[in-house]
């Protein structure tokens, strides 16, 4: 078994950072958790991109806006025009049927015509569909009979005594337009300009506004003409007027015309028709539910239907604001707002935790500083307390010394006088005692300067023979000064060398101690010290080898390095009959392995204990080599 | 017959000790009690002083200064008288190191009696 020498562990060489090092760190870590320049440029930027970006949602969202306007607006010119367009369609009908008659059709004729042609269902918003003839007055007597077969309450009416006259003739459904029948155009300049724009321009024409006889609630209504003509005899060119005979019409009451449009319900707009100054048609009004105080959009269409010039006020009702909230830009500005508070928030935690960082290494720092300067203040007074120990021991082997070099050599040349035999005994005793204060102060003194490495080794070549006998030499005298029955030997083995290198004022240091143990444990046998050659080392070092066997008691207990260990007694017991604090074996161990060797030991309880010294072998010859 | 022992000590009881111990193993002795009695000693009993022992630790004039004097200073004329450290002082104890200042050897205290012997009569004297 083999220890290696339980010394000091060595110092740790300290891994320091130097103070510009740390300092220079501090100030870059400072100023990485600041918020500069970057941390604001991103937040402006981000803020930026956010105005950005909600402007332009709010653009493209106004265009929508815009769109969906003009659309909606345009669609009710649409329909206002395709209705109207429908109407003319049924008023050439009524032309084309008449034609069909040959100018000349009456009345059960006519509501036949107007029956079939199913106005309530295919034409809503019409009044009524009638025909309007111009009479001159020669032809008025008979146009009258003619009229009052069917109808013997017919009459012309505003009476009037003129040249022509242009009543309405017929007009289907009669029962609703009842006043109207046998009115004259000619009494009103609206039903008389149009009447006579339609006759010269043979096109269809509508009235500007009137209030129709008809109509009970008196609103804004118009008539809308379509003339027809005698054909031309001879083909000669005569002027519409001279051809004239009259026109299919038909009355409107602009609400009814309306509603058939398109139901306002499902319109986000609301619209007011005026022909010149006069409002035909209003639903843009304060009392409407959908009416917007403050319309996002409104827009005049102007058209140009049938003689008139009628202009469209579309205005936008709050159903098109709610559908056109434009919330999406305002959510987007919520949302970029928020992003950017966040980030902002962010570089504030993160300056923050890297501030909080700092002051916590700033914390660790001074503790470590502080730690550090109570461990220096602790090492130099540990140094200075083992520099004081060395010299207080050395200082005081010294001392110690003196006194007892005077002791030991009185009582030594005491013992050799010629003494009564207490007197012998008393100076034996006092030789004795005064040894082991001499060996203790030794192993004292050597132990210390073991431990502050104060002890250096002298070489030199010695033979080795001549060290055996002398170990010899000296067990014998141990055995004797003991008085015990154990006989000594020593043997060198052929493959030993001659001569060794080595600081033999130690080694035999260490050889007295180990056979000063071997005589105190050996009652009777033997002491056997023996030099031999053993196996190089695992790294191919010579080496040589003493060994030091007892048949004495031997050493008891499972872990034997321990006796290698200071202070430790072999027998620890108050009857121990050993001297000495402990310290031989300890000694023995460190010089060995100050001298680059191993010590082990090997014992057996009752049968005996066996040390053995290896030491490292240099440059010396072999008993065997030498020679031839 | 031999020479005498020169014994340098400033202990008086230890001048007395290793006188008697000289005496003891047959050998002459004077004493000196420090350094320059030392020098003084040799000076005037040059031819009857057959060995030195000093010891190192003396007032006036230490063991190691006497023993360089006593090596270099012709006008002594001990350039080959053996002079042996006899020392309490453990670090003295190295051979080497008390070769290096002109001792021949070195000898511990305490000093065994038979020590004594061994080395004086080595000296023949």
């Amino acid at each position: 078994m083999t220890t290696d020498a339980p010394g000091a562990p060595a110092p740790d060489t300290p891994h320091s950072i130097p103070p510009e090092t740390v300092a220079h760190e501090r100030r870059a870590i400072e100023r990485l958790g600041r918020l500069r320049l970057v941390h604001w440029l991103t937040l402006l930027l981000s803020v930026g991109l956010t105005l950005v970006v909600w402007q332009y949602v709010k653009y493209q969202l106004a265009l929508r806006t815009e769109t969906r306007f003009n659309i909606a607006a345009d669609q009710v010119a649409e329909l206002i025009e395709e209705r109207l367009q429908k109407y003319q369609v049924a008023l050439w009908a009524g032309v084309a049927a008449i034609k069909t008659h040959d100018n000349g059709v009456d009345l059960d004729q006519w509501r036949s015509f107007a029956q079939n042609l199913d106005i309530e269902h295919r034409y809503p918003g019409i009044n009524g569909i009638g025909v309007i003839h111009e009479i001159t007055a020669a032809d008025m007597p008979d146009y009258l009979a003619r009229q009052r077969k069917d109808r013997p309450d017919f009459k012309v009416h505003p009476p009037r005594q003129a040249d022509i006259y242009q009543p309405i003739t017929f007009i289907e459904p009669e029962d609703i337009n009842i006043e109207a029948v046998g009115l004259d155009m000619m009494h009103e300049t609206n039903r008389y300009t149009a009447l006579t724009q339609a006759r010269d321009s043979a096109s269809t024409q509508i009235t500007g506004p009137i209030i129709l006889v008809q109509d009970e609630g008196r609103t804004p209504g118009f008539l809308f003409f379509a003339p027809f003509y005698r054909t031309s005899d001879n083909g000669a060119d005569a002027t519409h007027a001279d051809r004239f005979l009259g026109a299919v019409y038909a009355p409107f009451v602009v609400k009814r015309l309306m509603e058939g449009v398109l139901d306002k319900d499902r319109r986000a707009t609301a619209v007011r028709i005026s022909d010149g100054d006069e409002i035909i048609y209003d639903e843009i009004s304060s009392e409407d539910t959908d009416y917007d105080h403050d319309a996002i959009k409104e827009k005049r269409i102007l058209m140009s239907l049938y003689g008139r010039e009628w202009a469209l006020d579309i205005r936008s009702g709050l159903s098109f604001r709610q559908e056109n909230s434009g919330i999406e830009a305002i959510v987007i500005l919520v949302v970029g707002i928020v992003l950017d508070v966040a980030l902002l928030a962010i570089f504030i935690l993160l300056s923050r935790a890297n501030r909080r960082g700092l002051r916590f290494a700033d914390m660790a720092t001074g503790a470590l500083e502080a730690a550090n300067r109570n461990l220096e203040i602790a090492r130099k007074e540990a140094e200075s307390a083992s520099a004081m120990k060395s010299t207080f021991l050395s200082t005081m082997s010294h001392e110690v010394r003196t006194p007892l070099t005077a002791i030991s050599g009185i009582l030594e040349l005491l013992e050799r006088a010629d003494l009564p035999a207490k007197q012998r005994m008393l100076v034996d005793t006092g030789r004795k005692a005064s040894d082991r204060l001499i060996k203790l102060l030794t192993d004292v003194l050597d132990v210390s300067r073991l431990e502050a490495n104060a002890v250096a080794l002298w070489e030199r070549d010695v033979p080795v023979s001549p060290l055996l006998n002398e170990w010899q030499r000296l067990a014998e005298g141990l055995v004797e000064k003991m008085k015990k029955a154990v006989s000594v030997t020593a043997t060198v083995d052929d493959d030993v060398p001659e001569t060794i290198t080595v600081d033999d004022i130690r080694l035999s240091q260490v050889m007295n101690n180990l056979l000063d143990n071997a005589a105190r444990f050996t009652k009777e046998g033997v002491i056997a010290i023996r030099a031999f050659r053993p196996d190089p080392t695992a790294d191919g070092v010579e080496r040589i080898g003493f060994s030091i066997t007892d048949s004495g008691k031997g050493i008891a207990g499972g872990n034997m390095e321990e006796i290698f260990e200071r202070f430790r007694q072999v027998d620890n017991s108050m009857t121990r009959d050993t001297s000495g604090a402990g310290l031989g074996l300890s000694i023995c161990h460190e010089l060995i392995n100050l001298m680059g060797g191993t010590i082990t030991v090997d014992s057996v309880v009752g049968t005996g204990t066996a040390f053995e010294v290896y030491l490292p072998v240099r440059g010396a010859a072999s008993k065997g080599e030498k020679g031839a | 017959m031999h020479k005498a022992v020169l014994v340098a000590d400033d202990d008086a009881l230890l001048r007395l000790v290793l006188s008697e111990m000289c005496r003891e193993i047959g050998y002459d002795f004077l004493t000196a009690c420090d350094g320059q009695d030392c020098l003084h000693m040799l000076s005037t009993h040059r031819t009857g002083i057959g060995a030195v022992l000093l010891d190192l630790h003396m007032p006036k004039m230490s063991g190691v200064e006497a023993a360089g004097v006593i090596r270099n200073d012709p006008s002594l004329d001990c350039r080959h008288l053996p002079v042996i450290a006899l020392t309490a002082d453990v670090r003295w104890h190295d051979p080497r190191k008390v070769e290096d200042h002109g001792f021949d050897g070195v000898l511990e205290k305490p000093l065994k009696l038979d020590t004594l012997r061994t080395t004086l009569s080595a000296l023949e004297i």
